[in-house]
């Protein structure tokens, strides 16, 4: 069962879902879920991914919630005209304040312990940023579904929002100039020319031929201040889960650049999910991130409930 | 339940307190399942109203945010909208697989009514984007619902629809490609005719939608302006200029870096204001039906 929701949170009126738990509430106050948008997208994403797994997650017994950000889905706020203007407000953490807020007011309202926040792409860089915010404590958990470490370069042609410029920023865009748009051209080219696979395995032995001689280093384009916060937030020892689509680079990327170092007592799971997209929805990635994450939180809130919660 | 939580009961009026009556979330129950509808009162008494009958699901979350804020300049301009979502999609109840063209015209016939039974007096007008089009003009034409009717970029046919999104699932499949031969479009089709699901863009299409989807194709009588009884309406194909509402795909996900610059927010002033013209003026021409 789903009831809409409609909150202020500092002065923004954000409008979301709650995805009522079935069966009886528990008699201590536990943990909810809260899911943000997928990037520009509404919050009921592509392909009702998000849906989905509020749906599951409700049906353990654990509110769950989605919400819209300003001006996006049936919030109101405004938005800039181009997407990519949209997306460095993103990678500036602009909505991480008040999600953060709205975490604390859904737990205020609902007689919750704490929130696993969780989104994906964007929707992850915001969650990830609102534990900076988090001065309550109220965030217990994240979950990063296939967060863009990289940074989207915004062309000449975009303006600069006011006061925009904070943070590191590639001289050209990553992904088609410097020696990333390099690789990038090459790989494409391999696929292209020598199709069946046999071009992907021939660059991903020159890769893995690279690293071995010159050592793992983060690529150009990567955004710099969102791997120290999630070094940050593994370092303290809060929960996460990150779930990406399965890919080399993506791997190598995590497991020898961004979380080159875990603490011993590291709360982090890396979920690897094959066939699918950035979207993780098709070749079966919905249903198959839909369960991984209903495992991972009905595990959290049980360990909360055990008090072993982070 | 918290007070700013809307059930059915609390539409049109149950707002928390603090919070404007800028446009009311709420669900509304029908066939055991319950409607997503956002409602969108105007400020003072509406000079006509509008059920909005959006996209079909895989076009939804790029077309939201325009077909969100005409929504917003309709009631702005004293046009009572009310906008939904389709049973077993989004934000409303009930799994995609069990519905099809017709349980989703069902429901905006049943809206129709709805809204139409909230102030008889004042005209109402159908209006559907591309899928929502074509449901609109059979609850129109068909079901004699609504005082007047404004298409935007309906399909030739519920079939023709669904084999152009049927693209989207032939370009994930060569993007995701491994080894091995790839399925053609014809090899999805007929694994539909023989009862399986193909899922397309997260969503499990079945037989009963293909089949479902051949019998509604667009019936609109010539010549445009005025049905046989007298109504008003009109069809439109919206330019590229209308962003993601005549492209729904064009704006992708996450955008690449040095890709082109792409609207998520046009400036869609001139479309607005021919539209919201054009609904007044088939509102006026109706008065008091």
């Amino acid at each position: 069962m789903r009831a809409a929701l409609t909150l202020e949170v500092d002065g923004h009126r954000l409008v979301g879902t709650h995805h009522l738990p079935a069966g009886v509430p528990a008699a201590a106050p536990g943990l909810g879920f809260l899911l943000l948008n997928a990037a520009q997208l509404p919050r009921a994403g592509m392909g009702d991914m998000p849906v989905e797994i509020a749906d599951r997650v409700a049906a353990q017994g654990i509110p769950a919630f989605r919400f819209d950000l300003p001006g996006l889905g049936d919030s109101p706020g405004e938005l800039p005209v181009h997407v990519q203007e949209y997306w460095r407000s993103v990678e500036e953490g602009t909505d991480a304040p008040l999600a953060a807020q709205l975490g604390g007011e859904l737990c205020r309202r609902f007689a919750l312990a704490g929130i696993l926040l969780g989104g994906l792409c964007g929707g992850a860089i915001t969650a990830l940023y609102a534990c900076d915010h988090d001065a309550a404590r109220c965030v217990r958990g994240l979950i990063l579904l296939e967060p863009n470490y990289y940074l989207v370069g915004v062309g000449e042609a975009a303006p600069a929002p006011a006061g925009a410029g904070a943070g590191p920023r590639p001289a050209r865009p990553p992904g088609t100039g410097g020696p990333r748009g390099l690789a990038n051209r090459l790989r494409w080219w391999l696929s292209l020319r020598h199709p069946g696979g046999r071009g992907i395995r021939l660059y991903r032995f020159a890769t893995r031929l690279k690293t071995r001689l010159l050592g793992y280093r983060l690529p150009p384009g990567v955004n710099e201040r969102m791997v120290a916060s999630s070094r940050r937030l593994v370092a303290a020892g809060r929960p996460a889960l990150l779930v990406f689509a399965a890919s080399e680079e993506k791997r190598r990327l995590l497991e020898r650049g961004v979380f080159r170092s875990l603490p011993p007592r590291h709360r982090l799971e890396l979920a690897e999910i094959h066939g699918t997209n950035h979207m993780l929805v098709p070749g079966g990635g919905k249903r198959a991130v839909a369960e991984r994450v209903e495992r991972w939180v009905t595990e959290r809130v049980r360990d909360s409930a055990s008090g072993r919660a982070g | 339940m918290q007070p700013s939580e809307h059930r059915p009961d609390a539409l049109p009026g149950g707002v928390a307190a603090g919070i404007p009556p800028l446009e009311v979330p709420a669900y509304l129950p029908f066939e055991g399942e319950e409607l997503y509808v956002v409602h969108h009162p105007t400020a003072g008494p509406p000079r006509a109203r509008a059920l909005l009958a959006g996209p079909f699901a895989s076009e939804r979350p790029h077309a939201y945010g325009c077909w969100v804020r005409w929504a917003r300049t309709l009631a702005a301009r004293g046009v009572e909208c009310l906008r939904f979502d389709y049973r077993g999609t989004s934000e409303s109840t009930g799994r995609f697989a069990d519905h099809c063209l017709t349980t989703w015209r069902a429901d905006v016939e049943h809206l129709a009514r709805w809204l139409a039974a909230r102030e008889p007096r004042r005209p109402l007008v159908l209006h559907g984007l591309r899928l929502g089009g074509l449901l609109a003009a059979r609850a129109f034409f068909a079901g004699g619902r609504g005082d007047a009717l404004l298409l935007w970029s309906p399909p030739e046919s519920g079939q023709a629809m669904l084999h152009d999104t049927l693209r989207r699932r032939l370009a994930t499949d060569m993007a995701l490609a491994g080894p091995g031969p790839r399925r053609t479009r014809e090899e999805y089709v007929a694994e539909l005719l023989a009862g399986g699901t193909v899922e397309v863009e997260g969503f499990a299409w079945t037989r009963r939608l293909w089949e479902d989807a051949a019998s509604h194709s667009l019936d609109l009588p010539a010549p445009e302006g005025r049905g046989a009884d007298g109504r008003p309406w009109r069809s439109v194909r919206l330019e590229r200029s209308a962003g993601p509402l005549a492209d729904p795909y064009g704006l992708g996900f996450a955008p690449r870096g040095g890709a082109a610059l792409k609207p998520m927010n046009p400036d869609l002033t001139s479309l607005f204001a021919a539209e919201l013209a054009w609904i007044l003026a088939a509102a006026g021409e109706e008065g008091s039906r």
